[in-house]
């Protein structure tokens, strides 16, 4: 899965919480995702989503708290843990 | 010695190695609970005990601190540490704090207050603060009976603090340990907050009375809760319905990681109807459901041995009667309700004749509850939307009304009308109840129906009358 792929999936999973990033502007992708209107709850169950869909363990430290990452973060830690595999 | 220390002691007499309280690298045995808890009692203990407001982080200093402020007879407002500063200064609003202890984590958030000299951090007590010790003059364990207040919205949406005595709390901790058969080789993973009454008694209180171990889990994920469960071979596990459905749906968790969980237990809401049976295929385990407030203690639970109809939340648990009342709202009679509210305006206390009418709508069979929904929160007038709770309070202020039930009524006009009855200790002039009710309400909220009727006294007398007589409380 290339990152553009990566790009996609995260953001159908953002809009299945309700988090419409399809026309975000750089400047958005790179806000905060809890500014973007992602709750604590919300960010826990994209977090499922995510190992879910990506069949990757998300890492603790990442998720314990919620400062969620910008999009771009996302992304890029996604990506990350997929090539690890 | 109060009774907190007396339960401690008597759990480290048992096995004063056996491990307490673990959360993150803390780790703390029944020995050292009692002599750090009897320790800060000492430094804290007041002539005059004061209300203190902890704000909790979930750790075990505060854990530490909140059952010496307990054990030394002092009132303590536990709150999460996500409050504000702002959300502080409303609370002290309804009821005046004395002193206020803030995680060091927290300092900087309380920077400005603590130059005051009623703010604290964890440490200034950890370590004997002079400040928090200058009242001393009495040893630990007072006679007084403490209050534990809970912080809650309350029906009416404005925030108010309902009054537990320490004695109820411990009384809901054993309830925990009896009904769920809490033994000393359990060790309970607790993702609830120990700031709630659910975190408080089936988590701390339950797990000190049966001395076994509590492991906190502190800010919990899926992940975080799996893995605390695995490494600490965890057998029961307490959470809320939001934490069951995101590990029902995780297709990593699986069953050898919960290889020695007896069950899980589920409060603080309902718990969807696909949610048990999707976990339980998944882990080999069950959920226990629990039904309860912080205004009636447990009413209802699952019992780890029997087993129960799809939608049912439990059976009603011993020394407790519930019936269901007016517009299928669940009143309850329990040794564990609460002493009243503090608010901005005052005390008030809805307990009426040894019963709190929730506003849960509910059926009960053969003394099993099944909860249908909840008491609309308003009643929708022409599109204006009218807060039923808002009239009941101004009718409670008229000294002879001492139960009153409002509530919506369809009407082809007006979508909703709203209907006041209200039981009082003498006749009441219509004419001069509205006349009150205009002067307090806006014009659209003054009841459309008002009647005066004693069934609401009258059922409540019959139903406690016929569960106390043992027919199983199943009345609906």
């Amino acid at each position: 899965m290339n990152e553009d792929e990566v790009v996609q999936t995260i953001k159908q999973l953002l809009e299945n919480n309700d988090i419409q990033l399809e026309y975000a502007t750089e400047e958005q992708e790179a806000t905060s995702l809890s500014a973007s209107g992602l709750s604590s709850l919300a960010w826990l169950r994209l977090m499922i989503d995510l190992e879910n869909t990506f069949q990757i363990e998300l890492d603790l430290q990442q998720s314990e708290s919620y400062s969620a990452p910008t999009l771009q973060q996302l992304v890029q830690y996604v990506a990350s843990e997929i090539g690890k595999q | 010695m109060g009774r907190l220390l007396t339960m401690l002691e008597e759990a480290a007499e048992m096995e004063e190695d056996r491990l307490a309280i673990a959360e993150g690298s803390d780790r703390i045995t029944y020995g050292q609970l009692v002599q750090e808890v009897r320790r800060l009692a000492e430094v804290i203990a007041a002539d005059h005990p004061v209300t203190y407001g902890l704000v909790m982080d979930q750790s075990v200093p505060s854990v530490l601190l909140l059952l010496a402020l307990l054990e030394s007879g002092h009132d303590v407002l536990p709150l999460d540490e996500l409050q504000t500063t702002s959300d502080l200064w409303r609370i002290e609003r309804i009821c005046p704090i004395s002193r206020w202890l803030v995680p060091d984590s927290k300092a900087n958030q309380y920077e400005a207050k603590l130059k005051e000299g009623r703010w604290l951090r964890y440490s200034d007590c950890v370590v004997g603060d002079q400040r928090a010790a200058k009242d001393s003059g009495h040893a630990s364990g007072s006679q007084r009976e403490a209050v534990l207040y809970q912080l809650t919205s309350g029906t009416t949406g404005e925030s108010k603090l309902a009054r537990l005595t320490l004695a109820t709390v411990q009384r809901e901790g054993k309830v925990y340990r009896d009904w769920f058969g809490y033994e000393r080789a359990d060790r309970v993973v607790l993702t609830a907050p120990l700031n709630h009454l659910y975190g408080l008694s089936g988590g701390l209180f339950a797990a000190l009375c049966a001395s076994c171990t509590l492991i906190v889990c502190r800010r919990p994920t899926p992940r975080k809760t799996i893995r605390l469960v695995r490494d600490y071979g965890a057998t029961i596990l307490l959470g809320v319905p939001q934490l069951y459905q995101l590990l029902s749906d995780s297709q990593l968790l699986c069953a050898a990681d919960c290889s020695r969980m007896r069950f899980a237990i589920c409060a603080g809401g309902p718990l969807p109807i696909d949610v048990p049976a999707k976990y339980e295929a998944k882990v080999q385990h069950r959920i226990l459901q629990v039904y309860g407030s912080t205004e009636t203690g447990v009413v209802a639970a699952h019992h780890p041995q029997r087993t129960y109809a799809t939608g049912c939340s439990g059976e009603l648990l011993p020394h407790v009667q519930a019936w269901v009342q007016e517009e299928e709202r669940l009143a309850v009679a329990s040794p564990s309700l609460f002493a009243g509210y503090v608010t901005a305006d005052g005390d008030e206390n809805p307990v009426q004749h040894g019963a709190y009418v929730t506003d849960d709508l509910a059926t009960i069979k053969q003394g099993h509850v099944y909860l249908r929904g909840r008491r609309p929160k308003f009643i929708n007038v022409a599109g204006r939307k009218v807060n039923p709770r808002e009239i009941e309070e101004v009718c409670r202020h008229i000294p002879s009304i001492h139960d009153v039930n409002v509530f919506g009524q369809p009407d082809q006009l007006h979508g909703e009308i709203i209907v006041a009855h209200f039981v009082a200790d003498a006749p009441i002039a219509m004419k001069e109840l509205k006349s009150y009710l205009r002067l307090h309400l806006a014009d659209y909220k003054v009841p459309h129906r008002i009647q005066q009727v004693d069934q609401l006294k009258q059922a409540w007398k019959e139903r406690y009358a016929s569960t106390e007589s043992g027919d199983g409380g199943d009345s609906q």
